[in-house]
């Protein structure tokens, strides 16, 4: 048999299969969540007065149907795809940023400094922090993207903190991170330079877990009717949308609940093949 | 030296939930709005009397002093939109349903996710352990806002197998869906980590020690490999908790069940600051709790702990 | 030879102890002393070797000349002021003075860095002002000395040897012309040939630019190599100091006797003429 190492490496194909088709579905998907208006030759926010909750048909002009306003609901569900997306990386990018310097400074302090701020990460773990995010979402200017971004951001950098703090301990162990220190290197530069592009791979993996759980907020708060408003749509209100209307049209509820579901489950299966990637346990 | 742990703990708990009334309190107080703004427009004079009549006149500070002190009496204070109600009164109605459905809703995932795991472990790499990793992972991407209306549509509306939405307390089948919408994520989660705990054990070097010995799988899983291979999951169980009454916001909203859960965004809201702080307090203690019962219970169960 | 001069001494270090904590947190039960009542000096342009076997304190008591672990008791003074006084700005000025070579050069090295970076940052953190092109022409002049290409600036330390690593970090540690070398086990985890060209280097470095090295070895015949004086520990205490190849070519603790009989050959070596 010519080329053992090629049969041994087909063996166990899979994490990286199922990596590469993950990313390349949702790369595609949003293509169609940037593109996809674009396709389509209705406005999202346009009535069609002749069609209103038209059943979805191939061939029709509104191929997924149109809700009870006569707004097409193809248009609709990718510009709330978009919404999520967005606001999914956003709230993504803001908890890795806190749950990163947090988890860092910690682990590099050490001692009482670390015990004491991951104290708090343990404590807003065990409380329903989620309460605490829906009157946030609520009290201040209601449906306002940054502050909904920030609400949902900051549920999280918990997650990420700890995951962080960890790698940090183990890496202040290390005997370059001590050179670093003999030598004078200032602990922010140590910090900045060595720890942060050393602790990346983990987080990055971990980073990608967390975009899906930022989109289920955001649409959790928006099917509570406590994020974006109209004339704006996320999957999660539309889906809330939908919900109401699903006796008499259901494509309304199934349309954004497909995308969503989609969605997640496949930055979830990214995730999970990214983790084992860099999972130092994993690679042994 | 368990018990003196167990008190310790318990009395561990009172700052926490102190910090966390203390957050809550003034967080609510710092936003724009007020319980009164939105009614039809009151004269100001009549204004003036329901907020001296609340003690919403005093200042923040003394306001906080109050609460605090009504909560060491127990008293959770009135709600400002139901009229002539309690905080303690309204939950007190609905916890009780919240409750059943959210212990129900863990005990189903528990009696069914852990077999599973425990099969999927069994019989790593076959089909079946891959269809139920799918199985999870689809699950896992099934909020509660999602499965809700879906199950509700498909079973309720279409099969007619249970009711889509409502509430009767003497019938079971108003439960079903509820339950069920609950339990499906945390089901998912349940057999994830059974499964990852327990070919974690059976990897190691004292199974395989024991496999070597002549043991028979099943006695090695059941005797020897089971209860450590549990303890990831019984570390969760706390959050899980979180989980539960997280999703039972959206089931009881969902399927128009009288629960507890809706007090929280409609007194939100309705800036009825009473009614929100009770619900933080009762759920939030509540969460500390079952954390503390979950991290109690693995320390029971984990030996190189319960030894110190 | 010198012993007569009244100056002050580079570094003195007068009744030393360091303890570490045993068990954490709630369970902390004591401390156990990793040294104690350590004293000695070393003059400006000394070799300094520190011996003992695994566990004796000897990489602690480097860690503690660089300020790498707190202090229990007693004091190290440099150039006659205690580090305990020292402020942020002193730690400064003496880090660029006592420079680090520790034992696993790989590990030394931060595996996302190119050796160009490596090298580059003691002078980004001390001498900032350095124009690049000064820079560049001091990492090339710095890998000539210790013996490297050029090329090898674009290299991560994965893709180097043990021995080319061990260059790169003396290399490192001399980017700013230091005062003090604090090498622990700098060798040890090299392979016998590349240990010889190592200690060369070394040698050179010590000799050419009057640089002071304390060495940290449980090798005596290397330390006999480099070193004009040592100090023997055990289990955290001196048992034995002085003149090296007095102490090792006559030891008089039995302590000392026994490290030496471990060593299996003392080679002969040209560099230094032994006292008998």
């Amino acid at each position: 048999m010519p080329g053992s190492t090629r049969a041994s490496a087909s063996i166990d194909p899979r994490p990286g299969r199922a990596l590469r088709v993950a990313a390349t579905l949702l790369l595609a998907l949003a293509a169609l969540a940037l593109f996809g208006p674009l396709l389509s030759p209705h406005a999202p926010e346009a009535i069609d007065w002749s069609r209103l909750a038209a059943a979805p048909a191939l061939g029709d002009a509104h191929w997924w149907g149109t809700d009870r306003l006569g707004r097409d609901v193809f248009a609709r569900t990718m510009q709330g795809l978009r919404i999520s997306l967005l606001i999914g990386f956003a709230a993504a990018l803001v908890s890795i940023a806190i749950g990163l310097s947090w988890g860092a400074i910690a682990g590099y302090a050490g001692g009482r400094v670390d015990g004491l701020m991951m104290r708090i990460v343990d404590v807003l773990y065990a409380l329903p922090y989620v309460f605490l995010v829906i009157i946030l979402a609520t009290l201040f200017e209601r449906g306002s993207v940054p502050v909904l971004l920030l609400a949902i951001a900051s549920v999280g950098w918990l997650t990420t903190a700890r995951i962080v703090r960890g790698q940090t301990l183990a890496l202040r162990q290390r005997e370059f991170i001590d050179a670093a220190r003999a030598m004078g290197v200032p602990t922010a530069r140590i910090l900045w330079r060595h720890i942060l592009p050393n602790v990346a791979g983990p987080v990055i993996a971990y980073a990608t877990l967390t975009v899906p759980q930022m989109i289920l907020y955001e649409s959790f708060l928006s099917f509570l009717g406590l994020g974006v408003q109209e004339p704006l749509a996320s999957l999660g209100s539309l889906i809330s949308e939908g919900a109401r209307d699903m006796e008499t049209a259901p494509w309304l509820l199934l349309a954004p609940a497909g995308c969503l579901v989609v969605l997640t489950l496949l930055l979830n299966l990214l995730g999970d093949g990214l983790r084992d990637v860099f999972d130092p346990r994993t690679r042994a | 030296m368990m018990m003196r742990h167990v008190v310790t703990r318990i009395i561990g708990l009172v700052p926490t939930l102190l910090l966390l009334v203390t957050a809550a309190f003034f967080v609510i107080r710092l936003a724009p709005g007020g319980p009164f703004d939105d009614e039809r427009p009151v004269l100001p004079e009549v204004r003036a009397n329901l907020e001296s009549a609340y003690g919403l006149d005093a200042p923040l500070t003394t306001q906080y002093v109050r609460y605090v002190r009504g909560l060491l009496r127990g008293d959770l204070g009135p709600s400002f939109k139901h009229k002539d109600t309690s905080v303690s009164e309204l939950i007190g109605a609905g916890l009780p349903i919240s409750a059943t459905l959210g212990a129900a809703a863990l005990l189903l995932a528990l009696l069914l996710g852990i077999p599973l795991g425990i099969w999927a472990a069994l019989r790593r790499g076959s089909l079946a352990d891959r269809g139920i990793a799918l199985l999870a992972a689809l699950a896992l991407a099934l909020p509660a806002f999602v499965l809700g209306p879906l199950l509700a549509l498909l079973v309720g509306l279409r099969l007619r197998w249970f009711p889509a939405a409502g509430w009767d307390p003497g019938a079971l089948r108003y439960a079903v869906l509820p339950v069920i919408t609950l339990a499906i994520p945390v089901m998912a989660y349940v057999v994830r980590l059974t499964r990852t705990g327990l070919l974690e054990v059976l990897g190691s070097d004292y199974i395989r020690a024991a496999r070597a010995r002549g043991i028979g799988r099943r006695r090695l899983v059941t005797g020897h490999a089971l209860r450590p291979a549990l303890l990831p999951l019984v570390s969760w169980l706390g959050p899980a908790t979180a989980f539960v009454l997280t999703g039972s916001l959206i089931v009881e909203t969902v399927f128009g069940i009288p629960g507890a859960g809706r007090f929280l965004v409609e007194g939100a809201l309705n800036r009825d600051y009473t009614l929100v702080m009770g619900m933080i307090l009762v759920y939030g203690t509540i969460t500390l709790t079952c954390n503390l019962l979950a991290d109690l219970l693995h320390a029971w169960l984990d030996p190189r702990i319960r030894q110190h | 030879m010198t012993a007569g001069s009244a100056a002050e001494p580079l570094l003195r270090v007068s009744e030393l102890g360091v303890r570490y904590a045993r068990g954490r947190g709630v369970r902390r039960n004591g401390a156990f002393a990793a040294l104690q009542d350590i004293s000695f000096d070393v003059q400006a342009g000394d070799a300094l070797g520190i011996v003992g076997e695994s566990g004796s304190g000897k990489s602690t008591l480097l860690r503690a000349l660089l300020g790498l672990t707190p202090v229990a008791e007693g004091s190290i003074a440099w150039h006659g002021c205690s580090l305990a006084t020292f402020d942020a700005a002193a730690w400064r000025a003496l880090r660029r003075q006592v420079q680090p070579v520790f034992q696993d050069p790989l590990a030394s090295l931060d595996p996302r860095m190119r050796v160009r970076a490596l090298l580059a940052e003691p002078l980004h953190v001390h001498r900032p002002e350095l124009a690049r092109a000064a820079v560049d022409e001091a990492m090339a002049g710095m890998l000539a000395r210790v013996g490297l290409p050029v090329g090898v600036l674009a290299s991560y330390p994965h893709e180097l040897s043990g021995g080319q690593c061990q260059r790169i970090c003396i290399a490192r540690a001399m980017m700013l012309a230091p005062t003090v070398l604090a090498c622990d086990e700098p060798v040890s985890a090299l392979d016998v040939s590349i240990q010889a060209q190592i200690m060369q280097l070394l040698q050179s470095l010590h000799r050419s630019s009057n640089l002071t090295v304390v060495f940290v070895s449980h090798n005596l015949a290397l330390v006999r190599r480099l070193c004009r004086r040592v100090i023997v520990l055990r289990q955290g205490r001196v048992v034995e100091a002085g003149d090296a190849d007095q102490v090792i070519g006559r030891p008089q603790h039995e302590y000392t006797r026994a490290l030496v009989a471990a060593v299996p050959a003392l080679p002969r070596h040209e560099t230094k003429a032994s006292g008998s």
